[in-house]
């Protein structure tokens, strides 16, 4: 057991951690009962072997749940449904959940806080509806947004972050947001300013979900690698509402392709014939140019055509101890494991080939300014070049 | 029964494809057939109750009895989202109809609100699968052993706190594909290569198989004296002996450990722990104190998790497609963990 004061040590830095975060007040409304929360308080008002070394039971725990505690949820499509049930029926009431996208006919079979009369509107939207209706005192606030059009005034407000997500690229912004959040005093990280962040994703039976503390554990970029190839897509995004390129090249594969058959019945699409290829390009230039859609090559066609597309269910949500798999046709595999933090950046592996290359050739010259972005990360790094010879 | 549902309604409707398309691009057309083609009876619509009505009207089955004689009560509003919170003193299973149904109008979903109990036999013949939650040991002993005669595939499930478990019986002999990837064997070269078949990436072929499962009674009353028995004890998980534990609590009180109750509830729970343990002939050490504090009530994220395996193993014994699990699903909310794991003869 640690000393004397270390529990005290740590009680007084949960308090602080709590009177540092940046909140709203509650939502003021009063709608309780007697018991109502008795199941919950069994677990906030016990300590026990496994209890995280950090957590102090106590009635505060549970006040500081239902009134305080700002969470967001970012995805209100398969995984998001889940989580804001989960999340409001679990006495959170301070809920924001974002999403860019509207309804489409096909999310129906598992986002059940749609209906067939929603279709056409928003996600968050239709969600916070459904939830506040049901849930006496919760309050959802959507946000029928690009998790990038919000700037970090927003993001600080929450004390966790729950992702629903469905692009790796998007996962990778919100986790150089909170990267960006976090204060270093001294070389030393002030923990007040961590916004725990979890991140689960679902592909067909299978789905995994993680806990991740910025600054502290393994990040999305650390596990990178743990990440397949991103060329799969979400169906309902290649149907109707592509954004990119590589949507409408899928869109002609997989759904124009089978229903025109344009080289005859049963002809399956063949990566190696030009002929082909040629019929697939034709027809996405005309779908990117039905939704303003530049950058569909005959090059990517190619390339989309020699893959494979996934198909995309929703999952239930877990909490867990850093990292689970969860693989439910194969036999249930679960395994907790900590991921490593990596130190270096991956940035770097990319533009290695750069490497080689001298300063001049690159086109640079003493005294330039070199501003670095990626579309992963929301900070912008500016260097001034100092030519030293 | 399931061999005949699926000449039913050969077609299926363009409403249904745009619907299901999401899922039938998984699990394939003819599995959401027999799914279209299945009845279920679900009995208890409490937290896990609940998940589950979700996720088996969302699939698509054809329809969905929900049988309840409980009222609802202040708790059940939080511990479910089919009950509206205006529904208080109505019964359980009424009160959930009108969200269940409104989540797929294509479903046909019924409340009754009669007790399992009071129910003659005949009454489960109707139906596919029968999925029993809150009941007790002996009803559910009772209704497993005539289901499973006439060829009915049973499950039970229930959510005590941060813990939760699934069993199914889905008989002696129950036949389903799998889909895998096709072997291709080497042709032409030389050495170890052609020795080796390969499996190619791009085709699959559906291989059938069949599993067999036991009934419940045989699966909580192994003998844990044998020598075989003995040596296994370090692989079983623990979750085994607390649900006869949180199993024998429901027989003696009626009812589940309740936060209301806690100070005897944890006692008799203590009590209970011991008395099992020793009447098993495992040892005491087994089951230590502490799952006493996380067993009380339904936590909503563990009945997400239940609730959605049990949902996905009555869709792949109706649809006759994947490998079902053996016979018990554990997990334990606490840890992240869940196992799933054989209990019975041999």
């Amino acid at each position: 057991m640690a000393d004397a004061d270390e529990p005290e040590k740590k009680r007084r830095r949960v308090v602080e951690l709590t009177e540092k975060m940046v909140v709203d007040g509650g939502s003021g409304r009063t709608c309780e009962w007697d018991g109502r929360w008795n199941h919950i308080k069994k677990f906030l008002e016990r300590s026990g072997p496994f209890t995280h070394p950090d957590f102090e039971p106590s009635t505060e725990s549970l006040q500081f749940m239902l009134e305080t505690c700002k969470i967001l949820v970012i995805g209100a499509g398969g995984l998001g449904c889940e989580l804001l049930k989960d999340l409001a029926l679990s006495g959170f009431r301070n809920i924001h959940v974002v999403d860019m996208d509207t309804i489409d006919l096909s999310n129906l079979n598992r986002q059940f806080l749609f209906r067939l009369t929603d279709v056409g509107r928003p996600k968050a939207n239709v969600a916070a509806d459904f939830i506040n209706n049901r849930i006496p005192g919760c309050c959802v606030v959507p946000h029928f947004k690009k998790i990038q059009d919000i700037d970090e005034t927003f993001y600080k407000q929450f004390h966790i972050i729950v992702c629903g997500l469905d692009s790796v690229v998007a996962r990778r912004w919100m986790n150089g947001m909170l990267l960006s959040l976090l204060v270093f005093e001294d070389g030393v990280l002030d923990p007040s300013s961590i916004i725990p962040l979890i991140d689960g994703g679902t592909e067909g039976f299978k789905g995994n979900a993680r806990v991740i503390l910025p600054g502290m554990t393994a990040c999305i970029d650390c596990t990178l690698e743990l990440y397949p190839p991103q060329i799969n897509f979400p169906m309902c995004t290649i149907a109707s509402m592509p954004r990119l390129p590589e949507h409408c090249i899928e869109y002609v594969r997989m759904l124009l392709w089978p229903k025109e058959t344009p080289f005859g019945d049963g002809v399956v699409l063949d990566g190696d014939d030009p002929e082909h290829i040629q019929w697939v390009y034709q027809r996405s230039l005309e779908r990117a140019a039905d939704f303003n859609i530049t950058g569909v090559t005959y090059r990517l066609t190619q390339a989309a055509c020699a893959t494979e597309v996934f198909k995309i269910a929703s999952s239930a949500y877990i909490p867990l101890n850093n990292y689970m798999v969860f693989n439910d046709v194969d036999g249930l595999y679960t395994y907790t494991f900590e991921a490593e933090r990596k130190s270096v950046a991956s940035i770097e592996q990319r533009t290695r080939p750069n490497l080689s290359k001298t300063l001049k050739e690159l086109g640079l010259s003493d005294g330039q300014e070199l501003a670095v972005a990626d579309a992963t990360t929301p900070q912008t790094m500016l260097f001034r070049l100092c030519f030293t010879s | 029964m399931i061999d005949t549902i699926e000449k039913e309604d050969p077609v299926i409707s363009e409403e249904e494809a745009a619907q299901y398309d999401r899922q039938i691009r998984l699990w394939g057309l003819d599995a959401q057939k027999r799914l279209r083609g299945s009845r279920v009876l679900l009995a208890g619509l409490g937290g896990l109750g609940a998940e589950v009505a979700k996720n088996l009207i969302l699939a698509g089955v054809k329809g969905l009895t929900l049988l309840d004689h409980e009222k609802v009560s202040e708790e059940s509003c939080r511990a479910q989202f089919l009950v509206p919170v205006t529904a208080r003193g109505q019964n359980r299973a009424q009160a959930s109809l009108e969200r269940g149904q409104n989540l797929n109008p294509m479903v046909k979903v019924h409340a009754d609100q009669d007790r399992v109990e009071d129910k003659p036999d005949d009454f489960f013949l109707q139906f596919d699968a029968v999925c029993l939650t809150g009941c007790t040991r002996d009803l559910m002993v009772r209704v497993d052993q005539l289901c499973s005669k006439h060829n009915i595939k049973v499950f039970c499930g229930d959510v005590y706190g941060y813990y939760g478990y699934m069993f199914s019986n889905l008989g002696k002999e129950h036949n389903f594909v799998e889909e895998k990837p096709k072997l291709v064997k080497q042709t032409g070269s030389d050495g170890p290569e052609a020795k080796k078949t390969k499996v190619d990436p791009n085709e699959t072929v559906m291989v059938k198989k069949t599993a067999s499962f036991c009934p419940l009674k045989e699966a909580l009353e192994v003998d844990w004296t044998t020598e075989k028995a003995k040596a296994g004890m370090k692989k079983t998980p623990v979750d085994y002996f607390m649900l006869h534990v949180l199993l024998k609590f429901r027989t003696d009180k009626g009812r589940d450990p309740d936060p209301q109750s806690y100070p005897e509830d944890s006692q008799l729970l203590r009590q209970i722990r011991d008395d099992v343990l020793e009447a098993l002939e495992v040892s005491a050490d087994l089951l230590n104190d502490e799952f006493i504090s996380y067993c009380f009530s339904e936590m909503s994220p563990v009945c997400a998790v239940v609730g959605g395996v049990l949902g996905q193993e009555v869709v792949k014994a109706l649809s006759q497609r994947d490998p079902p699990h053996r016979n018990f699903f554990f997990f334990d909310g606490r840890k992240g963990n869940g196992v799933v794991d054989y209990f019975g003869p041999n």
